[in-house]
């Protein structure tokens, strides 16, 4: 084997496993945003704004999202 | 082609990765077209929800408010402010549905037909697994509507839905593209077999929906429907568009 084709078969690794990476990264990011539009019950807001006594602010801002997406809402 | 040159090109690519990755696109790239279609999908189903939907919702909040009036909950907001969020959430899940499709892409790319293929069978695994399946076993429900489950016992059973219907899809594109003797006939059973179970065995909703008003319900249900089918249809649609295959030399 070339070094080039060395070289190139090195770089197509390294590109299969930075893609993984971010595919990996994709889905993670997808999951929370959906978790917080569809799930989150207070559990996320709380860890900003726990002075505020809103319990599930994020619940009532995306409540009627929530109830047209068919996401269990209350 | 014959079958000689095609086990060549298939094990040229499977010893390449760099060629394997060509044949689909680049994470950023799916990433790029999952965002695009993704806001024209949040678009269209804002413009459908705030012309339609909205007006059911109104009618079932304002049932709830005559409902427990003495129970006075100051609400964080206003239903102006709902609003708002309602299209706040639908641009957020234009781009959970981006990142979703395009790491799923990312991994699925290579084993795929063509990029617009999968984009297509993605959307419908989504149209079946998010919404039909989900609306069969648990119809949507209008605001006002109590149910003897907890809420995180429900968002379980909900994400257990989708999570079948998801898989059920993937099990039957799989058995689709195998040389199997009845393997049109296996695939439909792949989606429909683990549907049925999840129809037969999975809890009642134990919603008590007697205090509605008359054609609520269904209203309600028809409006949440076709929001979900649009947001869906037009991702479909706007992403084939984006994924069409190039002329050559254009």
């Amino acid at each position: 084997m070339s070094v080039a084709a060395i070289r190139v078969a090195a770089r197509g690794t390294l590109a299969g496993v930075s893609d993984r990476v971010a595919g990996v990264v994709f889905l993670l990011t997808g999951a929370l945003l959906a978790y917080l539009a569809l799930f989150d019950q207070g559990a996320a807001v709380t860890l900003v704004t726990a002075a505020t006594g809103r319990e599930s602010l994020l619940h009532e801002f995306f409540h009627d999202g929530r109830h047209l997406w068919n996401s269990p809402c209350h | 082609m014959t079958s000689g040159m095609d086990g060549f090109a298939r094990s040229f690519r499977r010893a390449h990765p760099a060629v394997q990755a060509r044949r689909s696109l680049r994470p950023g790239e799916w990433l790029r077209v999952g965002l695009l279609a993704g806001l024209v999908a949040a678009l269209v189903a804002i413009a459908f929800d705030l012309a339609v939907a909205e007006r059911v919702v109104d009618r079932a909040v304002a049932a709830e408010g005559n409902d427990h009036a003495a129970v006075a909950v100051p609400e964080p907001f206003s239903r102006g402010g709902q609003r708002g969020g309602l299209v706040t959430g639908e641009l957020i899940l234009g781009a959970a549905a981006a990142f979703l499709l395009a790491g799923a892409a990312t991994f699925l790319g290579p084993r795929a037909r063509s990029p617009r293929r999968l984009w297509l069978l993605m959307t419908a695994a989504a149209i079946w697994g998010v919404v039909v399946l989900p609306a069969v076993v648990y119809p949507p429900l209008p605001p006002g509507v109590s149910s003897t489950l907890g809420i995180g016992e429900r968002q379980l059973l909900y994400l257990a839905v989708v999570a079948v219907g998801l898989g059920g899809f993937a099990a039957a594109v799989h058995v689709w593209s195998t040389r199997l003797r009845y393997r049109r006939l296996l695939a439909v059973a792949a989606a429909l077999v683990p549907a049925a179970l999840v129809v037969a065995l999975l809890p009642d909703a134990g919603a008590d929906t007697s205090r509605l008003p008359a054609g609520l319900l269904t209203d309600f249900r028809v409006v949440s429907i076709a929001s979900q089918l649009l947001f869906w249809s037009a991702l479909a649609v706007a992403g084939a568009l984006l994924l069409r295959p190039r002329q050559p030399g254009a």
